[in-house]
């Protein structure tokens, strides 16, 4: 077939069948020079719900995830609507050029993969993948996935103390303090993340992150799916 | 940090992958607003170059027709006619091997063959009712040519011959014998940046590739026309393909859509481009997408390439950047690039006023890859 090079590899995912439990595999690989990723949250889920969609509003469960690594809004969420989960298949944070084990997941009827971890250091970013619908065809599928900005939070870009700024959990030992805040305006809405800022001062300036480390271009996350 | 009153309930809205499929595309009534959604899977498809037959009569309108129209794969017969078996094609073929050009001229844009005196040949139209020749006239175009054409006998074109021309002859006209079955597509830009506005995109579908910019080489003047000023028009009209089109300018977190359609099977490829309007000479964009592979229903998300167009220097300052609250000159024909390199590379990236003293931009119009999507649902 003359085409059949420019017909989209996902072409063939529009055939995915919610026919039968699949059965798969799942790793996260952190791409990134120096951030770091909170436990991570695999969801096979149905086809009728996204755990996120640029431009919207983030709902309160994504808030928690990307301004707290908090996974658990999300778990209840999820599975109250048939979602198969894995939760911090990582085992933890999950450090800059690390990857999560591959894990099994059965996914039952469902025939979408969602995966959310938080960056830290950061107020309110995410990497994310949105209800990617699962092959059918048994083999190892690789996707390189962009951070989201959930919007939910100024990204002031200082680390620790009030619960407007960044969290400041041990493992995140490289940043500053003493900083006056980026920006204070919330945008509102989930977009891709423009990326921190940083600076070189790490006693004062306008942000704590370190702006030789803290950056990041996309993607900033690849994910391998084995379909069995 | 304020706690948003949404819906405990996922929001629900169309799912799609990178590539993958989209079935209702509906406009979602809660709070999944005006994006129906954007996949994260950035195993994107490049716009591909690729060899593509040629075809010189491809269709394409804006207008809706009826779904019987286009929900058959096979043409729709006029008549009795078996339009699988004549086609337009086979026509045009003929009308030149048959060597019909050297009386009747080639048709122009308005459907008219100009004749040629020389033969003692009138002008004639494809929209024309009756059709004579010496004493024989007929309104049926098709026995008319195979009995009469070409003169003297009117031997070397049978009737199968005259039906394919017939329906070519046709097909120039806005009532065609075979109304080619067409694919339809709705093309949106979507801004997943932070701050930046698109301005309005030029969408053009082609049947084959477009040069709208090569990296390394120096922007057109109608490339450098949009990423300066944010007008798409030029772009347009120096590279008008098969169909054009002129998005709605998107704000933040916005898309922007259009409907086309073409006929199916035959080659389409789509090109978009637009400004994000907080810079200098920014360009958002992909050319030459290969859309006839999409299935009906199938979907496909794209990144756009953020490119730099290397016409004017990316100063950000506030007489050079055009956009709200700026003041910037927009279309300057002068080539100033920093790099004193005049040619299209990808973009470095808004730097902002936190880096840049001259920079009137602050932090929140930077953008990374991947900000700027390019949605094709094949809904037809």
């Amino acid at each position: 077939m003359k085409y059949k090079k420019l017909i989209c590899a996902a072409t063939l995912l529009a055939s995915a069948s919610a026919a039968n439990a699949a059965e798969i595999a799942v790793s996260v690989t952190n791409l990134t020079h120096g951030m770091y990723f909170t436990p991570i949250l695999v969801s096979a889920h149905s086809a009728d719900n996204m755990l996120f969609n640029v431009g919207d509003v983030a709902s309160p469960e994504i808030q928690a995830m990307a301004e707290g690594g908090a996974l658990i809004g999300l778990e209840t969420l999820t599975e109250s609507i048939g979602a198969k989960n894995q939760v911090n298949p990582a085992a933890g944070p999950l450090a800059p050029g690390a990857s999560s084990p591959m894990t099994d997941l059965s996914t039952g009827d469902n025939t979408q993969l969602s995966i959310v971890t938080m960056l830290l250091p950061t107020n309110d970013a995410f990497a994310g993948l949105n209800s990617w619908t699962l092959p059918t065809t048994p083999g190892t599928y690789t996707l390189d996935i962009n951070a989201y900005d959930a919007g939910t939070e100024a990204n002031n870009e200082l680390i620790g103390g009030d619960a407007a700024n960044t969290p400041a959990p041990p493992f995140v030992t490289t940043g500053g303090t003493g900083g006056s805040g980026v920006m204070a305006d919330v945008e509102g809405f989930v977009h891709v993340h423009r990326g921190n800022l940083g600076d070189s001062d790490t006693d004062a300036g306008a942000s704590d992150f370190d702006n030789r480390i803290h950056r990041w271009l996309n993607p900033v996350a690849r994910v391998t799916v084995i379909v069995k | 940090m304020t706690l948003r009153t949404l819906s405990l309930a996922l929001v629900s809205a169309v799912t799609l992958a990178a590539c993958g499929s989209d079935n209702s595309d509906a406009p979602a009534t809660s709070n999944a607003a005006a994006l129906s959604s954007i996949s994260s899977a950035a195993s994107s498809m490049a716009a591909e170059s690729s060899e593509m037959m040629s075809s010189s009569d491809m269709a394409v309108s804006s207008e809706t027709m009826s779904s019987d129209m286009m929900s058959s794969s096979s043409s729709m017969p006029a008549m009795g006619l078996d339009c699988d078996t004549y086609t337009a094609e086979k026509g045009a073929a003929l009308y030149s091997s048959k060597s019909c050009v050297l009386c009747h001229g080639a048709f122009d844009e308005s459907a008219t063959a100009p004749g040629n005196p020389a033969f003692g040949t009138d002008a004639f139209s494809a929209d024309a009712t009756m059709f004579n020749y010496l004493t024989t006239s007929s309104d049926d175009l098709a026995s008319f040519i195979s009995a009469n054409m070409p003169p003297p006998t009117g031997d070397a074109c049978d009737e199968d011959c005259g039906i394919n021309l017939a329906v070519y002859i046709s097909s120039l006209t806005d009532t065609p014998l075979c109304s080619a079955p067409m694919a339809e597509y709705s093309v949106s830009l979507i801004n997943g940046s932070a701050m930046q506005t698109l301005s309005p995109a030029a969408v053009i579908l082609s049947d084959d590739a477009l040069n709208l910019w090569s990296i390394g080489s120096p922007a057109s003047s109608a490339l450098e026309m949009l990423a300066e000023s944010g007008s798409p028009a030029m772009l347009l009209e120096q590279n008008p393909g098969i169909y054009g089109a002129t998005l709605a300018a998107v704000p933040a977190g916005q898309n922007s859509a259009v409907t086309i359609t073409a006929m199916i099977d035959h080659p389409a490829m789509l090109s978009v481009a637009s400004m994000p309007i907080f810079t200098n000479d920014a360009i958002v964009g992909l050319q030459n997408i290969a859309i006839h592979g999409l299935a009906i229903g199938d979907s496909m998300i794209l990144n756009a390439d953020i490119l730099d167009a290397g016409t004017e220097a990316n100063t950000e300052t506030l007489d050079t950047v055009p956009g709200l609250g700026m003041e910037g000159a927009g279309y300057l024909s002068n080539r100033d690039e920093l790099t004193g390199n005049d040619a299209v590379t990808m973009h470095p990236g808004v730097v902002s006023n936190a880096e840049l003293s001259t920079s009137a931009l602050s932090e929140t119009y930077r953008f990374d890859s991947g900000s700027f999507m390019i949605k094709i649902v094949r809904n037809q």
